[in-house]
């Protein structure tokens, strides 16, 4: 061990003192940064500008909030600074080397946060620099970036200057927000006044900018100096007191007659305990309460100064400013509140006195929490009196205000809780209240997570929250007794994981309770889809997809073929592509639900036009469409998507109602006609088809969801878009929505299946057991049904087992039964 | 040889009370010098004015030739001094090892040694934290640190507080040793049979005031305790000649006990011829009957005493008779 100098042995001191504070900020703050930026990856996918700069600024500003009360106050409590007070070392190196390692702690806290930043960045957006939005912003004003080191710098400089001047760490820190919050209205007022001022000579935002940034580091200049000089009157030798006390005989008394107080009868231990409570947090509930009353009262009166005139109002701090510096007021009462609860009483181990006395830790308990709870439901009262009386709540009715201070009231006790929590768990009555925010900061991030992620209701987030209120309860005569060990430390780690885990039950509750697929169905749909993934033709499915609404009732045919009508040369082009065996494949290129709109509209102007002069040029075109969409409709079978399939039987009905036209077989011809009503009645090479196509569409849609977990909520089942339940991207949200997609394949796998004659039998059994479908049509039937009535036109196998279906069959014998004469066959 | 401390007048006063009133103080080099009294009677603050820590109201003080309530000359003085508080507070986040060598900044080459010598003489780990180490480590390393740097002059209140005997007796011994090597001791405590065992020189504060200053052996052989048994309770004693001095009366029923210096037996003799008398016995006093009787007799002699002049003085002419 060689000797130091004094200033490396005071600077390694320092440090060491603040070091519990630098890694507990930048921890907590990175833990924090961590958190939210999962949360927001998770909720808002592929999101660019995701990782923000500011929330990385928490961490200087905490630090600088703390390190001044850190440095200073803390060996004032301990009397470690009497102890170097002792030494042979100047009370101006002394304060020297506080305030060096105050700057260069806080340098080196901004350097590390922007170095995480830098980090979060490449890992989690691969983006490293500056964004062009951020840079848009700097060259707005010059002033801007060095905005927030200024009120870093102010905020320790004010720490350290309080720090010296008052005793107790807490009421150093206490003291600090409405000393900043005074610095900060200055700022504000003076930006406001002097607007005229720059507004002709500067840019108006680069002049804004600046004035804050002068008037923040004339207070940091102001802080340093004053608090230069109070360590310097604090560090000297205490003065005698003043030789006037012994004129007015004070000093000259040796003994003080006993108070008069010491002649009352004893009082209810509990009365004792509120008495000692208030006695000893009468100042800073008291400063508390000033400051939030003050601090509303202006949050009402100030929006009001020169009413919505352009060249008085303060259009800044309108009422919405207002609403949100009530909430931070309120929670800095809370946090103020919730700090002292317990770290009052342990400073110096005072409340070893009620240990030592047998006092029940439920009784200390209860007296500590009784009268700050009082205080915040006073200051809701405020607020919500301030809010009537200065009527700034512009087209808010009673009821608004009640609830508004309701949502104080609640948000003030959370934060609370949570600090209350705190500040029994960390021994360090300083390095608790300083940290307190962070926590509450983490403990806002993960209530976020619980109620997107998983779904919890937010009154369980109160039930955790009074968890911790209980967990403080519990651990009480542990506190008490000074016990921090593992059992300690161990049971608010468990309360915790409890009142984590709470808000997350009803979600861990839903994915375990959310049904799987039917094994033998998930191994059907597995080996149809591989059978068929070797003529797989999943470009033009991929092209057909698009499509968002089927044919429906409101679209009759007769608009459809007036839109191809209004241009006659894509439809004469789109007619020529059916009527060729060789162009014919261009048709697949289209969207196959206009392709359909299309062919219905050829086939009944078709139609339409051989029942009113069956000539042979009509009849022949009549014949040539019939025989292009049926090969249209062979062709959709070998390939395309589901919905394609669907839109195919869409065809494959219309052409069954040309074949049971009374001159179908005039018109068509007995060949073509033949043709096609065997290829109707094959009913399974049909369900080969949908089989296939189903179990495409469910397992491209599963290796799609699986590779893309939280990216894309489109839900695409074989072109389809499909309303789910679940709207958010949460955990149980993601499982339900794969079961969702699997039940309906189940059920679509189950009526492909279903042996049953017609469609209404089908679905009684395999769609709607219970019996909630009313009325099944034909034209809307099955499936069509499943998860909603809302949507009926947009769901896959509307058509399956449908009465066209035995209509072809039956067809087919009619016409077995009935052989045409071999000059029938060519028709006409 | 110049004092090591020279205290003339000495006042303090708190809003409320009176700590120091008037005191008069010289400690010679070389000596172990033990400052006894109640609690509240002054003794810190004057430890604290003789520190630099605190200014008095009136009064002047000098140690080592220095003025302590210049702030020049109390950095000077802490150099020279070592000073271990009533309740040392130290850092307790470093270790043992690491305070010392913190420490040792402060002072000239050798402190480290010193200090590691110390903690090993006392066994203390020296990897150990402050905060894991008993009340009585902790007042070893603040006794180490203090005698780390081999002070001309130690000042020390209540520095045995929280030592178990052992330790207790030998530190006690090792002041006898500073003390011949020419440094001087200037300690305050309660343990009165202790301080008797070590110190040369004592003084017993009261209420701000010096009652008795003094050679311990000197006062020793000057003070005895002369107790008289009446007839009846209500007999008054009349005062014995002037050259015996009455310091205390302690009145316990028929019993009256008198801590008389100087001309012990001729009071014993004069009261023994007093009417109403039964029996007249005298012992020499020892420094606990000494205190008590400075700090619990009866107050009118200290009242006279205070009238005459100070302790100090008194003792002073005491010991020239």
């Amino acid at each position: 061990m060689s000797r130091p100098t004094i200033v490396k042995a005071l600077v390694w001191k320092e440090f060491r003192q603040i070091a519990p504070l630098f890694w507990a900020v930048l921890g907590l703050g990175g833990g924090l940064n961590l958190l939210m930026i999962m949360l927001l990856l998770l909720a808002s996918p592929g999101g660019s500008g995701v990782i923000s700069p500011y929330s990385f600024i928490v961490m200087p500003i905490i630090f600088a909030t703390g390190v001044g009360v850190l440095l200073v106050s803390v060996e004032k409590e301990n009397r470690t600074l009497q102890w170097l007070q002792g030494m042979p070392v100047s009370s101006a190196q002394i304060a020297k080397t506080k305030l060096m390692v105050a700057v260069v702690s806080l340098i080196a806290t901004w350097a590390l946060s922007l170095l995480m930043l830098w980090l979060f960045r490449i890992v989690f957006q691969g983006q490293t620099g500056i964004t062009k939005p951020e840079l848009d912003s700097l060259s707005e004003s010059y002033f801007y970036p060095i905005l927030f080191p200024t009120v870093s710098f102010f905020l320790g400089f004010a720490g350290l200057a309080l720090a010296w001047r008052v005793s107790s760490p807490i009421y150093a820190l206490l003291l600090l927000v409405p000393v900043t919050g005074f610095v900060w209205i200055i700022t504000e007022l003076f930006k406001f006044s002097s607007r005229p001022l720059f507004a002709e000579t500067l840019d108006s935002s680069s002049g804004g900018w600046g004035i804050s940034v002068a008037s923040w580091a004339v207070g940091m200049v102001a802080a340093a100096v004053y608090g230069w000089l109070a360590s310097q009157r604090d560090l000297a030798a205490r003065t005698a007191s003043a030789p006037w006390l012994s004129l007015l005989g004070e000093s000259t008394k040796s003994t003080v007659a006993p108070p008069q107080w010491w002649r009352w009868e004893s009082v209810p231990q509990n009365s004792a305990l509120l008495w000692q409570s208030a006695r000893q947090n009468w100042l800073p509930w008291s400063m508390l309460t000033i400051v939030f009353f003050v601090g509303v009262w202006m949050c009402g009166v100030i929006p009001q100064i020169g009413g919505y005139n352009d060249d008085l109002s303060l259009r800044d701090f309108d009422r919405y400013a207002s609403t949100l510096l009530a909430l931070l007021l309120g929670t800095y009462m809370g946090w103020f509140l919730g700090s002292l609860v317990f770290q009052e009483n342990n400073v110096a181990n005072r409340i070893r006195f009620f240990a030592d006395r047998g006092v029940s830790p439920t009784r200390v308990w209860i007296s500590r929490h009784w009268i700050p709870l009082v205080i915040l439901l006073v200051a809701t009262s405020w607020r919500s009196i301030a809010s009537r009386s200065f009527a700034y709540w512009e087209g808010f009715d009673s009821q608004v205000i009640l609830a508004d201070s309701i949502c104080f009231f609640l948000a003030a006790l959370g934060i609370y809780a949570l600090c209350q929590w705190w500040s029994q768990c960390i021994p360090s009555p300083l390095l608790s209240a300083i940290t307190s925010p962070l926590i509450a900061g983490i403990f806002i991030a993960y209530g976020l997570f619980a109620l997107l992620m998983f779904e919890a209701p937010i009154w369980l987030l109160g039930v955790s929250l009074t968890l911790l209120g209980v967990a403080t309860w519990s651990q009480m005569k542990a506190w008490m007794d000074r016990a921090f060990d593992w059992r300690f430390f161990g049971g608010h780690a468990a309360w915790l994981l409890m009142a984590m885990v709470i808000p997350l039950l009803p979600g861990i509750w839903t994915m375990l309770n959310t049904r799987g697929m039917d094994p033998n169905i998930r191994t059907a749909l597995e080996t149809t889809w591989k059978e068929g993934s070797e003529s797989d033709d999943s470009k033009l499915g991929s092209r057909m997809h698009l499509i968002q609404r089927n044919f429906s009732e409101s679209q009759t045919i007769d608009k459809v073929q007036k839109r191809f009508e209004n241009n006659e040369e894509i439809r004469a082009e789109y007619l020529r592509y059916l009527q060729s065996d060789e162009d014919r494949a261009v048709l697949l290129g289209l969207r196959s639900s206009d392709l359909v709109r299309f062919c219905l509209a050829e086939l009944s102007r078709s139609q339409s036009e051989v029942a009113s002069d069956a000539s042979d040029v009509r009849v022949a075109t009549y014949r040539s469409i019939v025989n292009g969409i049926y090969e249209l409709i062979r062709q959709f079978r070998l390939t395309g998507s589901l919905m394609a399939q669907d839109h195919s039987e869409i065809l494959e009905i219309a052409l069954l109602r040309e074949c049971k036209a009374t001159s179908a077989r005039e018109w068509l011809g007995d060949d073509l006609l033949r043709k096609i009503v065997v290829f109707l009645a094959d009913s399974d090479s049909r369900d080969k088809a949908r089989k296939y196509k189903l179990s495409r569409a469910w397992k491209t849609q599963a290796q799609y969801q699986r590779a893309n977990w939280f990216t894309d909520w489109g839900y695409d089942f074989g072109g389809y878009s499909l309303p789910f339940t679940t709207k958010i991207p949460s955990f149980p949200g993601m499982l339900r929505k794969s079961c969702e997609r699997d039940e309906l394949a189940a059920k679509l796998w189950k009526l492909i299946n279903s042996t049953f004659p017609n469609e209404v039998t089908a679905l009684r059994k395999e769609i709607d057991p219970t019996g909630r479908i009313d009325q099944v049509s034909d034209w809307f039937e099955a499936t069509a049904y499943i998860n909603t009535r809302d949507t009926l036109y947009s769901y896959p196998g509307s058509h399956w087992r449908g009465n066209w279906e035995t209509e072809a069959k039956a067809l087919l014998l009619t016409l077995d039964s009935n052989p045409s004469t071999s000059n029938d066959r060519g028709g006409r | 040889m110049n004092d090591v401390i020279k205290i003339e007048g000495l006042e303090m006063r708190f809003r409320g009370c009176e700590a120091l009133r008037g005191v008069d103080l010289s400690v010679q080099p070389g000596t172990v010098y033990a400052l006894l009294g109640e609690n509240g009677a002054g003794k810190t603050t004057m430890i604290r004015i003789l520190t630099g820590f605190q200014k008095p109201t009136a009064g002047t003080c000098r140690v080592l030739d220095m003025d302590p309530s210049k702030k020049e000359d109390s950095l000077k003085i802490r150099q020279r001094i070592g000073y271990v508080s009533d309740s040392p507070a130290l850092y307790d986040w470093m270790t043992v090892g690491e305070i010392g060598w913190f420490a040792s900044s402060f002072f000239a080459e050798g402190f480290v040694d010193r200090y590691r010598a110390s903690i090993e003489q006392y066994e203390l780990p020296s990897d150990r934290k402050i905060k894991n180490l008993s009340k009585g480590q902790r007042s070893k390393v603040a006794l180490s640190l203090a005698l780390a740097h081999d002070p001309e002059l130690l000042v020390l209140d209540e520095p045995t507080s929280g030592l178990d005997p052992l330790v207790r007796r030998e530190f006690l011994e090792s002041m006898i040793t500073v003390a011949a090597t020419g440094r001087t001791v200037f300690l305050s405590s309660h343990q009165i049979a202790e301080v008797e065992r070590v110190a040369d020189q004592i003084a017993i504060l009261h209420k701000g005031r010096l009652q008795l200053v003094g050679n311990l052996s000197e006062l020793k052989e000057s003070i005895s305790m002369v107790t008289v048994s009446l007839t009846d309770p209500l007999v008054s004693l009349p005062d014995p000649s002037a050259s015996s001095k009455i310091l205390a009366e302690i009145n316990e029923g028929r019993q009256k006990q008198f801590v008389v210096q100087g001309g012990g037996d001729e009071a014993a003799e004069f009261w023994k011829n007093c009417t109403g008398v039964a029996s007249v016995r005298i012992q020499p006093a020892t420094l606990e009957e000494l205190f008590v009787a400075c700090t619990r007799g009866d107050s009118k002699y200290a009242h006279r005493k205070s009238e005459s002049g100070n302790a100090g003085r008194l003792s002073m002419e005491a010991q020239r008779s």
